[in-house]
């Protein structure tokens, strides 16, 4: 009698467990996403940026659309990002922990084959949601992602490269060009032109 | 044979013809050239209000233009879709950690969506328009905000940048304990400088903020290209840092 009851308790409580691990599983939200991008080795300017999309569009996303977007990011930390970190940083390294230059560091370290893995990820993943994604690498360091949602609206991610924006005064054009030669050289022109008649 | 004084009479002539020549050049192109620097000198003045203007002359002489205001033009917004609003927990100021739901109403890439004013005559900050998104054409339009920033009036870290010869061209004039105002059509928001720190463009310590951390990050930077004063690129930043003193929402 006991044996039969220890069984069937045994049973039931592995039958509420999984139960809960379902629930939990379709109960994702999108902080849940926030934390597995970052756990993927998402870089942190990233991650910020996929949180004000999610934000900003709560309500086109349900517990299933964030359960799909934790296990497409999961999938990819594990098979292209934490084989490089812990070849860099020594094995079981924590990705949530690198900084965003060790991030950089392993993006570069993991070869084009695996950068390029991780962009058709990324653009398969949108076209789950109806959204273009556009991956531009810039260079084996910097990327640049464009998405364009269902309605048309585009939003221009930032580069993974050195963040501050050039804000300088480099805005000349080719009409400004071309002023200042006209000046520079009707300047020295007209200066020839009175040594000249003082010579005469 | 050729004597002395006839040698040195043509020699006069042909000096005299030369300089006859180079007298009517210099007649000719001396107004030409003073005309060309006059045209140059007001180029380079009226060129920036020229482009400023060339909007609304295109309206006033285009019959089939459509009469909407060329500066709020959104070209990476679908006209037709309805403002994004939603509810956001937000930090309360000064409350250790206590928080609250506000509507915020999110913009769109490339969207004004708010002003932003410096207590303070000598930065010459005085509700210029503020955009959500960095790319270039965004920075000749005003105040940018990088999308990797938290919303205005969310919690978080707001980032806002802008050229140093237009409008951040005074921001090494802001002191520590300026009031730094944004206001949205969702709220006004308060804060208050506490420092000022120049840092390599490389340096992205005060730009990029973890969205997990516990207690959260709450906070605003204005930041533009240091150039020890000049303007121009530069390898280096300024950056003016402050911090929260009050968050009013409409609702």
């Amino acid at each position: 009698m006991k044996k039969i009851f220890k069984s069937i308790s045994a049973s039931v409580t592995a039958f509420i467990i999984a139960s809960t691990m379902v629930v939990s599983a379709s109960a994702a939200s999108s902080a849940d996403v926030v934390s597995a991008a970052k756990s993927a080795g998402v870089p942190s300017n990233h991650v910020s940026e996929l949180k004000n999309y999610l934000d900003s569009h709560a309500s086109k996303f349900s517990s299933a659309d964030y359960d799909y977007m934790v296990k497409a990011l999961s999938d990819c930390g594990a098979k292209y990002v934490q084989p490089v970190a812990d070849k860099l940083f020594g094995a079981g390294t924590d990705l949530a922990s690198l900084t965003n230059d060790q991030l950089r560091q392993v993006f570069k370290e993991m070869g084009e084959d695996s950068r390029k893995a991780i962009a058709d990820a990324c653009v398969a993943t949108g076209k789950h949601f109806g959204v273009t994604i556009k991956v531009d690498e810039l260079t084996s360091k910097d990327w640049n992602v464009q998405v364009v949602d269902s309605d048309g609206n585009t939003n221009i991610g930032t580069n993974t490269g050195n963040g501050s924006l050039n804000t300088g005064a480099n805005s000349m054009t080719a009409v400004q060009v071309a002023a200042v030669l006209t000046l520079a050289l009707s300047a020295f022109g007209i200066t020839v032109a009175v040594k000249k008649n003082k010579e005469c | 044979m050729v004597r002395k004084e006839d040698k040195a009479s043509s020699s006069d002539a042909d000096k005299l013809k030369k300089n006859k020549r180079t007298s009517v050049a210099v007649m000719v192109l001396t107004p030409l050239l003073v005309l060309a620097l006059c045209l140059s000198i007001m180029t380079l003045v009226s060129y920036k209000k020229f482009i400023e203007l060339q909007g609304y002359a295109a309206i006033a002489f285009n019959e089939n233009a459509h009469l909407k205001n060329p500066s709020e033009d959104n070209k990476y917004r679908n006209a037709d879709v309805l403002p994004m609003k939603g509810l956001t927990k937000v930090t309360v100021p000064d409350s250790e950690n206590k928080t609250e739901q506000h509507e915020i109403i999110y913009p769109y890439y490339g969207d004004k969506y708010a002003e932003l004013t410096v207590k303070n005559d000598k930065a010459g900050i005085d509700k210029e328009p503020v955009y959500w998104g960095d790319s270039d054409d965004l920075l000749a339009k005003g105040v940018v905000q990088s999308n990797y920033s938290a919303y205005i009036g969310a919690t978080g870290r707001v980032v806002l940048a802008a050229h140093n010869h237009t409008y951040f061209r005074y921001l090494p004039n802001i002191l520590v304990g300026d009031q730094v105002i944004l206001k949205t059509d969702y709220g006004k928001f308060t804060y208050e400088v506490t420092e000022t720190k120049v840092l390599p463009d490389t340096d992205t310590s005060l730009l990029y903020y973890d969205v997990t951390a516990d207690p959260p990050v709450d906070d605003l930077i204005l930041y533009t290209c240091w150039n020890n004063g000049y303007m121009g690129l530069s390898d280096q930043r300024l950056y003016v840092i402050c911090k929260v003193v009050s968050k009013e929402y409409k609702n």
